[in-house]
């Protein structure tokens, strides 16, 4: 394990002008020729969160300023998580006229996939500046929490998307089962509503990872405490995810370049 | 230095049809499996690429690969480039391998020429300062001059080859990996390509070359491997081979 980590994922994290190049030129590729680009992502989610936060907010009886910093904070690391997963499980599978003609690292494909979530979300997260600076529900000493809370997810979306892509790459259903199982988390996990508003149902809090996740990012930034819970949940989760994966990866590194 | 020890190494593809991809096929596998007897043994097929090689290189070999189409040429030099490990067998790489088995890998349309040096240099396995301190080199070679400013779209073919060809070739191996010998299409150009990649070709301290044409294997190489069906047939010195070659084939 010390082999595959010293010899392909340390080598590929420093590698980091070409999975740089890589992640930008394919969001470059979405948005070619459009005037203003990737901002597009910022302004339809824009939107999104305003009509939502309406309707929803009118239908759960909460007021705008409580529901809108709420919604819009989750929804942007939603797609942000959402996105790591579901394209990590494309990530060997695209890359595979690479893989198959250059002797790369291939732990590089996903930092190119991580990379390009990021700075999507580094486009969505000027929504979540404003919202919280216009309902003020920030104070300078929760910054460094939520960092911290980020820190731990973003680590924890490094091990799901490589355990994602190997599983593709070698059962092809496998980014159609994830599609859906991520669209029934979606509706599950606290992202439209607060997890206050489902104390009838804590189990789905309490055994579901993604609420876990949003919980240490979202409520540093509404003013809220974390649940210790979720991040004691939270870096278990990371520890054993990691090795986990790291102990698959090890044992079918090698079979990557024949299963493209 | 022995640049490259291969011992007794196999490649083989599994081959998935999309039954034997899905999880669902797996999963009834599990189920099966004692309760009706399947008639596979739930192993997958399996196609032998390269069946037991053995083959060692060293400074100042330059081996050339012959052989008919599905002997396993490419799959040697993919096997030494890295790209596959074996699948029985062992391998040891020493040195900076460069394979240039598909010169235009990774450029990108709607980037501009200068840009696609840097991106195909790194791709290649240069380093940053590397690809800057070429930069030039490259640039003036290809002879683009202001279309380097200018996204490759609005290239033509010629033009987008030269600029493959003019930054694959800037690589400093010590392993060169070759399938067939890389030119340019463009008449006006080609004496100058032949003096680049014999440039080239002195820095590399080993090149494998795998080639359908005879009489490059002869220009290039001092080494030949004849292969058939993914075995070593024949090895020895070029001239030797390939009177033998020749009289079969």
């Amino acid at each position: 394990m010390i082999k595959v980590i010293k010899e392909d994922i340390l080598p590929s994290i420093k590698s980091w002008h070409l999975w740089s190049v890589l992640g930008w030129l394919e969001l470059r590729q979405r948005y070619k020729r459009s005037s203003i680009g990737p901002f597009w992502i910022t302004i339809s989610m824009g939107l999104l969160i305003i009509a939502l936060g309406y309707i929803y907010g009118e239908l759960f009886g909460v007021k705008l300023e409580e529901y809108l910093p709420l919604l819009a904070i989750g929804l942007v690391f939603w797609v942000f998580m959402n996105g790591v997963i579901t394209e990590g499980c494309q990530a060997f599978i695209s890359s595979s006229p690479y893989i198959g003609q250059l002797p790369t690292n291939k732990f590089i494909f996903i930092m190119q996939t991580v990379w390009r979530n990021f700075v999507m979300l580094i486009h969505n997260f000027i929504i979540v500046i404003a919202v919280v600076i216009y309902y003020d529900t920030l104070t300078i000493s929760s910054i460094p929490i939520f960092l911290l809370g980020f820190i731990i997810v973003l680590l924890n979306l490094f091990w799901i998307c490589l355990l994602c892509a190997i599983t593709s790459l070698r059962f092809r259903d496998f980014p159609q089962i994830v599609a859906s199982f991520m669209q029934i988390i979606f509706y599950i996990t606290p992202i439209l509503f607060s997890g206050t508003m489902l104390s009838k149902y804590k189990l789905l809090l309490a055994f579901n990872p993604f609420a876990w996740f949003i919980d240490i990012i979202r409520s540093p930034l509404i003013g809220q405490k974390a649940d210790l819970y979720s991040y004691y949940n939270a870096l278990t989760l990371l520890v054993f995810g990691t090795i986990f994966t790291i102990y698959i990866y090890k044992i079918s590194y090698k079979k990557i370049a024949y299963w493209i | 230095m022995n640049y490259i020890k291969i011992n007794n190494a196999s490649v083989e593809f599994p081959i998935f049809d999309a039954q034997n991809r899905s999880i669902k096929s797996e999963i009834m596998k599990l189920g099966k499996r004692g309760i009706i007897s399947s008639d596979s043994n739930g192993k997958h097929v399996t196609i032998k690429s390269l069946d037991s090689v053995s083959l060692s290189l060293e400074h100042g070999d330059k081996l050339g690969l012959i052989g008919n189409n599905g002997a396993g040429k490419s799959t040697l030099l993919k096997l030494i480039s890295g790209i596959y490990e074996p699948s029985k067998g062992s391998i040891t790489r020493k040195g900076k391998i460069v394979p240039l088995l598909d010169i235009a890998l990774g450029m990108d349309d709607d980037s501009t020429g200068y840009q696609n040096i840097k991106l195909r240099g790194l791709l290649l396995g240069m380093t940053p300062a590397e690809i800057d301190s070429k930069r030039l080199e490259i640039a003036e070679f290809t002879e683009l001059e202001d279309y380097l400013n200018l996204p490759i779209r609005t290239y033509s073919m010629g033009m987008r080859i030269r600029l493959a060809f003019a930054i694959s070739t800037a690589v400093d191996p010590d392993v060169l990996l070759l399938d067939e010998v890389i030119g340019t299409g463009d008449a006006s150009f080609i004496q100058k390509a032949e003096k680049r990649f014999n440039e080239l070709k002195d820095r590399a301290k080993v090149i494998v070359l795998a080639s359908h044409d005879n009489a490059v294997i002869r220009r290039i190489c001092n080494k030949t491997a004849w292969l058939e069906g993914g075995k070593i047939k024949m090895i020895g010195e070029t001239e030797t081979i390939m009177r033998e070659y020749e009289k079969c084939c």
